[in-house]
């Protein structure tokens, strides 16, 4: 994968000890490897930056037993896209308000690079999202995934989503009644 | 999405889902149409559920696949999410639509209740069982993702598992600081940790807004704290402090807005707090309270300031700029000053926009010590006034006597003693501070009052408190000449023991009329300790319809 390669050595700089490369080689569960920029790795995902700060990264591979090679494609590339198009300090900087929203609304190049996605590619990146702890690309995914299920009823959200409805007719209407106020404009 | 349509049935499944807004991916509508062709049984209730289902994204169903077949292996992904996720997906949606899926099926039955923003806020509560490593691990779990708040309280507990120590309070400071946090809260409220903690702030809390640290031992910025090391930082309280090392933060602080202290013990070395170092001072409400330590106040570029609250056994002589326009004024000094009007009444700017006036009635007392202090001032005026107070007096001291009674000969014997540490003890302080409202108004006659009448009043007060005439106001009226509290809307008494010299002011604003819309008295112990709480008023003397 491509490195950026000023932010690697400003990385370098600062951990000499550390690191003699700027890049980190993950594998998948069915065994590809990628290769991701190791700043964008410790940045986006606090169990790579773990893994990274512990010196159990493997350089012929990091084992993620966890994430299938699409996945872990996916994340690669978003970190990647992530590196290159926003500058780091965006994401690090804060606003001075108060009350800023701890959610911030994706990008359009994030909105991009998830509306792209198959439905079970995005329910694989959400997981390993999750896995790897990179809190902006939960964001951006969930965020998508609410997008899908915003303004549906309930018959429509589970077609979207195949879920069962297991509940007994009289189930069901209760649940109408108790929340009835929710279904008015049904 | 409807190439695929071809019977009848299908076409109407396909327009079903058409209708969705923005169905999740075209894919998945088509072939969720194919497959519901198939299916002309569908639950009579909610027709959507089982009837149609898609296989998910590589392994299309084929055609001959029963049904019910199918129905299982398609996988129902979202609802497999772990339940956080789930969380997270439903705070991002309105709430309606969070409601709605509680009717999805039973694995979402209840979940939009627990339905909460991203958790931004951490409200930490450590008791001595709790294992200190166990809570730095939690924080370490949580990653260092943006903080709106952090709160960490200490409580008190016996058989610790052991101590949290300063070294895992630095730890959660520099965990807070990590993750950007808007507003950091510290409690102590562990008594013997709190005496011997010592709090050395870390550098990087650049998005720091409130800061607020309670029951804490010695607090240090750091010398090595660049001008702008609290780039953001608009509110500080800090309560029950045994030290700070406030020049440090308020130098770093050039944001600041609001400075709440409240029994510190030591605040710098030289006593002397320098509120407004920075050349454009945002300050807007000063709150220097029982730090008794404290012997001077610089705030002379707080032009902004509007609220200035300051209690103190000792006198400390403060500096405001003459622009700042006060609009709420709290005062109860109650150390030995013997000039109280060069030294610190005139120090208060222009009175016009004040609203809110809050004086510990305390300082209306005359301590015999303090004689010599005010004696100067005329004396012509008591021998007039003298008369009239008794009169004065009555209705005023009916309503307040009632609760007083009680009271009053205590705080009086207390007076005398003077010392520093009660509140009664005020000698000066009380005769004070009724100056420095009727100085401002005017100065002359209020000193003959307390100076003189006092001692008068109280024996009759003392006699028989609550049976007397009731009152003629006229006769202040002549004298009160129009002074700037114009805006002036709530005054407020504390201590109110319906002596004369206080019927005097309260029949001041009476009369004055212009500006009160209430005149509250309060009478109860300790309140000016209090004060934060507006003052407990217990009591209204009068509602005043300018």
């Amino acid at each position: 994968m491509e490195v950026d390669k000023g932010k690697g050595e400003a990385e370098e700089t600062r951990k000499v000890a550390e690191a003699d490369r700027d890049t980190v080689t993950l594998k998948s569960s069915d065994g590809k490897l990628f290769e991701v920029s190791k700043e964008a790795a410790a940045r986006l995902s606090t169990v790579l930056a773990g893994m990274i700060a512990g010196g159990s990264i493997d350089d012929n591979g990091t084992d993620l037993k966890q994430i299938g090679s699409e996945a872990l494609e996916n994340v690669v590339d978003y970190c990647n896209k992530h590196a290159n198009s926003i500058p780091s300090a965006a994401l690090i900087s804060s606003s001075i308000s108060f009350n800023t929203a701890p959610f911030k609304e994706p990008e359009e190049w994030e909105r991009k690079f998830v509306d792209r996605l198959s439905h079970d590619a995005l329910f694989d990146l959400v997981e390993a999202a999750n896995f790897l702890g990179m809190e902006r690309l939960l964001d951006v995914t969930c965020h998508k995934i609410s997008e899908m299920m915003k303004g549906k009823s309930p018959d429509q959200i589970r077609e979207v989503f195949n879920i069962k409805n297991d509940y007994t007719k009289e189930e069901l209407e209760e649940i109408r009644q108790e929340l009835a106020w929710a279904f008015y404009d049904d | 999405m409807h190439s695929h349509g071809g019977s009848g049935s299908k076409r109407q499944r396909s327009d079903e889902v058409a209708e969705q807004p923005d169905a999740g991916s075209l894919r998945i509508d088509a072939e969720t149409k194919c497959r519901a062709g198939k299916g002309p049984a569908m639950a009579p209730l909610l027709p959507g559920a089982s009837s149609l289902k898609k296989r998910r994204v590589g392994g299309v169903a084929q055609e001959g696949e029963a049904k019910s077949v199918a129905e299982e292996d398609e996988e129902d992904r979202i609802s497999s999410l772990p339940e956080d996720l789930r969380l997270r997906i439903l705070a991002l949606l309105p709430l309606t639509s969070a409601i709605r899926t509680g009717a999805l099926s039973t694995r979402w039955r209840a979940l939009w209740v627990r339905r909460w923003p991203a958790p931004s806020s951490l409200d930490l509560h450590h008791l001595p069982m709790d294992d200190p490593d166990r809570l730095l691990a939690s924080l370490e779990r949580r990653g260092r993702r943006r903080l709106e708040r952090f709160a960490l309280t200490l409580h008190f507990g016996r058989q610790p598992h052991r101590y949290l120590g300063d070294k895992d309070i630095h730890r959660c400071l520099d965990y807070a600081a990590a993750c950007k946090v808007e507003e950091l809260h510290v409690d102590i409220s562990y008594h013997w940790v709190s005496i011997s903690s010592s709090l050395n702030f870390p550098p990087g809390f650049s998005s720091l807004v409130r800061l607020s640290l309670l029951r804490v031992g010695d607090v240090s910025f750091g010398y090595s704290l660049g001008s702008d090391a609290f780039p953001a930082l608009e509110i500080i309280h800090i309560h029950s402090a045994r030290s700070v090392d406030l020049d440090d933060l308020l130098s770093a602080s050039p944001r600041l807005r609001t400075l709440d202290l409240r029994y510190c013990e030591f605040v710098d070395d030289l006593g002397a707090i320098y509120v407004s170092p920075v050349r454009r001072c945002h300050l807007r409400s000063l709150t220097v309270a029982e730090c008794n330590r404290i012997t001077k106040i610089h705030a002379g570029r707080a032009c902004g300031l509007r609220s200035l609250h300051l209690s103190s056994a000792l006198f400390p002589t403060y500096k405001i700029p003459s622009t700042a326009l006060l609009e709420d004024l709290y005062i109860c000094l109650r150390g030995h000053n013997y000039n109280p009007l060069k030294h610190w009444i005139k120090e208060f700017p222009n009175l016009t926009n004040l609203k809110v006036l809050t004086i510990c009635s305390i300082a209306l007392r005359l301590p015999t010590s303090s004689h010599d202090t005010v004696a100067g001032n005329s004396s012509e005026a008591v021998e007039e006034d003298k008369p009239a107070e008794v009169s004065e007096e009555d209705d005023p001291d009916e309503v307040l006597s009632k609760e007083d009674e009680p009271d009053e000969e205590l705080s009086e014997e207390d007076e005398t003693d003077g010392d520093l540490s009660e509140e009664d003890e005020t000698d000066g302080d009380l005769s004070e501070e009724d100056e420095t409202e009727e100085e401002l108004l005017k100065e002359e006659r209020v000193h003959e009052y307390m100076l003189e009448e006092r001692p008068y009043y109280e024996d009759v007060y003392d006699e028989d408190p609550l049976d007397e005439n009731v009152p003629q106001e006229e006769q202040s009226e002549e004298d009160v000449p129009e002074y700037g509290l114009n805006n002036l809307m709530i005054a407020r008494m504390m201590k109110f023991k319906g002596q004369y010299h206080e019927m005097r002011l309260v029949s001041f604003f009476v009369e004055e009329g212009s500006c009160s819309q209430e005149i509250a008295t309060s009478r109860s112990q300790g309140a000016h300790m209090l004060w934060s709480q507006n003052c407990c008023v217990s009591g209204k003397l009068h509602q005043m319809l300018g």
